[in-house]
């Protein structure tokens, strides 16, 4: 049993036309995350190398650009809708990937540097929009995200410290949602939970700053509170005690691999996402695979979506890397990214 | 899309799921097109409310539609019955919707507004209902949090008392009423540093603090009785153990004598699976690894493999972890 790319693809397409087409309730009800949903679409397809043809690729530029706005730099996840740091981050993730670097340093950078100052609390704490005031540890990560490619593409738009005031003010909060019982919650006290460690965690790895904020007993709390995520039908949990999700594959999977990037666990002899049954995860995921019409859902035998297809895949990837496998391409642990792009540009 | 069964729907039911989607989606196009015109109207406030309802009932996760909600609400100025009915609205959908963030946010933002401590203690019985639904809802539980800190800086310090009392009360019916409920060991938690923390700050005198841990000590005691398979116990049992703001209202001598009784009953339950099922209680033995550890209690080398090697049984998906901690001993 393995994950049958060709089906998958034709899921992809499938999917891809059905939210475009305006007849459609799920075009009207996925507009909200639409730019997310085009960054799952994306990343699936570039898992399974399928390739985004040219005049699509100016298609979706247009688009894209469509959303942004050009008073805050940041992007809305549709024409129309407000700005929101969740369809930002995408926005900028697939220009990179679609490779128009220069809109990014000419249009957006210059300006959404300050937006991400803009949505920053005193104490470190990052907003979702300037609407609201709600905190999420993701409205944290997709800023700190933005700032990495803000310095890697425009090192000299910005005093190097005035960068580094946000992302450590940013950091010094995320540790604070860290827990006793070595995962991360939502906010400070909150229940930790796999989506809120890894975007707190990752947001470290991103910075290269584990070994900075986390003590070995510490990174093994945190090892130890992902090892357990993995339940007897080899899928893995976001929470003790709830059902495997496919999406953890990814949440968790990559958190694990991140805890490897601290000096403390970089010489050990087994990668750190060895500490569970890998082939048992895998079986997990090709399980949640729709066999007939392809495209990957969050437990056996139900309804498919485009972010769980997305998940399921990259968490494959990182399993696949593990076991030397090599039918998926290689992504990256911190960004969510092909190892190609981020590391080509 | 999350928990809905796959299923192959036979051309008849297809056509007719069809059919009821193309209404709805004129409707919803109907909305936005009022929505866009009013818009740019003039007195229109009423009405753009309106078909805003009418939009979010539909989807919950607007986000753009809740911030035009909220700056004409701004802009308007309610008065205490509609911030009442948006309440009721807000209610409305989050039972059909307890997992929609923009949502939960827009209620928070109401309360807020309203600014009015009865209010806010009125949220709790909503959270209390909304997790009697669904024990671990993870917005519930979080927002439960929120409600508790703003009326942690509202409200006299009396009040907080009893409100911190009834608090303990609610986690004690939740957790024995499902011993498994992560959620509830987690906010007991909190609420048990709180009270530890707050000892300068409020009037709790210390012997009562005392009391109540001394109490805790019994409290998880039975509860690994009750279910030695589930984690959420041992976890918590792990902390409250090797939390110093614990030790250092229990005392050295008690802790340790807490801690002799845990490894015992551990024993116990190890003794009764081992006849039962031939393995050792995963739970138990990963937990007797760490306290004989951490409280120097006497264990040799030998006996600590014995365990691990037992785990690599009861406990196969992690059989590389405890390869490792062996590989740490020797």
């Amino acid at each position: 049993m393995s994950i049958d790319k060709a089906i998958i693809a034709k899921y992809i397409d499938n999917s891809d036309v059905h939210l475009n087409d305006e007849t459609h309730l799920e075009f009207y009800m996925s507009q909200h995350l639409r730019m997310n949903g085009l960054y799952w679409t994306v990343i699936s397809k570039q898992m399974i190398d399928q390739e985004i043809d040219d005049s699509q690729k100016v298609e979706l530029i247009a688009w894209i650009k469509e959303c942004h706005d050009d008073k805050t730099g940041a992007f809305s996840p549709y024409p129309g809708h407000d700005c929101h740091i969740l369809s930002t981050l995408s926005a900028i993730q697939l220009l990179i990937i679609f490779n128009d670097i220069e809109y990014l340093t000419e249009k957006v950078f210059p300006k959404v540097f300050q937006y991400i100052k803009s949505i920053q609390l005193d104490n470190g704490a990052f907003k979702g929009d300037t609407f609201t005031e709600e905190l999420d540890t993701r409205y944290s990560y997709n800023s700190l995200h933005i700032l990495y490619y803000i310095k890697k593409y425009s090192p000299n738009l910005f005093e190097q410290n005035e960068l580094y005031k946000v992302v450590e003010n940013g950091l010094s909060y995320l540790k604070r949602c860290f827990n006793y019982d070595g995962g991360f919650g939502l906010k400070p006290q909150r229940e930790s939970h796999g989506a809120h460690v890894w975007t707190s965690f990752a947001s470290f790895a991103i910075w290269d700053e584990i070994d900075n904020y986390f003590n070995k007993q510490e990174l093994e709390d945190l090892k130890w509170w992902l090892s357990e995520r993995q339940n007897v039908d080899g899928g893995l949990n976001g929470r003790p005690c709830k059902l495997s999700d496919c999406c953890y594959s990814w949440w968790c999977l990559a958190s694990l691999k991140l805890i490897n990037y601290s000096k403390h666990f970089k010489h050990n002899k087994i990668d750190c996402l060895e500490c569970i049954d890998l082939n048992k995860l895998k079986q997990f995921i090709v399980q949640c695979q729709d066999e007939v019409n392809g495209g990957i859902s969050d437990r056996p035998g139900n309804v498919v979506d485009i972010f769980h297809t997305c998940f399921g895949l990259t968490g494959m990837s990182l399993i696949e890397e593990i076991l030397d496998e090599q039918k998926f391409k290689r992504i990256d642990p911190r960004f969510c990214m092909l190892k190609d792009i981020i590391g080509s540009h | 899309m999350h928990g809905v069964k796959r299923i192959n729907l036979t051309e008849e039911l297809r056509a007719e799921k069809e059919k009821k989607e193309a209404i709805q989606v004129d409707r919803f196009r109907n909305l936005s097109s009022t929505i866009e015109k009013l818009k740019t109207g003039k007195d229109t406030n009423q009405d753009l409310l309106k078909s805003l309802s009418e939009q979010l009932t539909m989807n919950p996760d607007l986000t753009t539609s809740y911030n035009l909600r909220r700056s004409i609400i701004k802009d308007k100025g309610y008065i205490e019955d509609e911030w009442n009915q948006e309440l009721n609205f807000t209610l409305q959908l989050l039972t059909s919707n307890p997992k929609s963030y923009p949502l939960w946010q827009h209620r928070s933002w109401i309360l807020k507004q309203i600014d009015k401590d009865e209010y806010y203690q009125k949220e709790l019985n909503l959270t209390y209902k909304l997790l009697s639904m669904d024990k671990r809802n993870f917005h519930g539980w979080s927002y439960r949090r929120e409600i508790l800190d703003i009326l942690n800086e509202r409200l006299s310090l009396t009040s907080i008392e009893d409100l911190y009392f009834k608090e303990w009360e609610y986690l004690t019916m939740m957790i024995n009423s499902d011993i498994s409920n992560y959620s509830a060991w987690h906010q007991r938690r909190t609420l048990l540093v709180y009270y530890i923390e707050s000892t300068q700050l409020t009037k709790i005198p210390e012997g009562t603090l005392k009391k109540l841990i001394t109490k805790e000590c019994d409290y998880i005691y039975q509860a690994i009785f009750t279910d030695a398979e589930d984690q959420s116990v041992w976890n918590y049992m792990k902390w409250f153990v090797s939390d110093e703001r614990v030790l250092s209202i229990l005392g050295n001598e008690e802790l340790n004598t807490a801690v002799d009784k845990y490894l015992e009953a551990m024993r116990e339950i190890n003794e009764d699976e081992l006849e039962f099922s031939n393995k050792l209680n995963k739970w138990c033995t990963l937990m007797m690894l760490f306290l004989t550890e951490n409280y120097s209690k006497e264990i040799t080398k030998v006996e600590k493999i014995d365990l691990l090697e037992s785990l690599k049984k009861s406990d196969p998906l992690r059989i590389n972890r405890y390869q490792e901690m062996i590989d740490k001993i020797e």
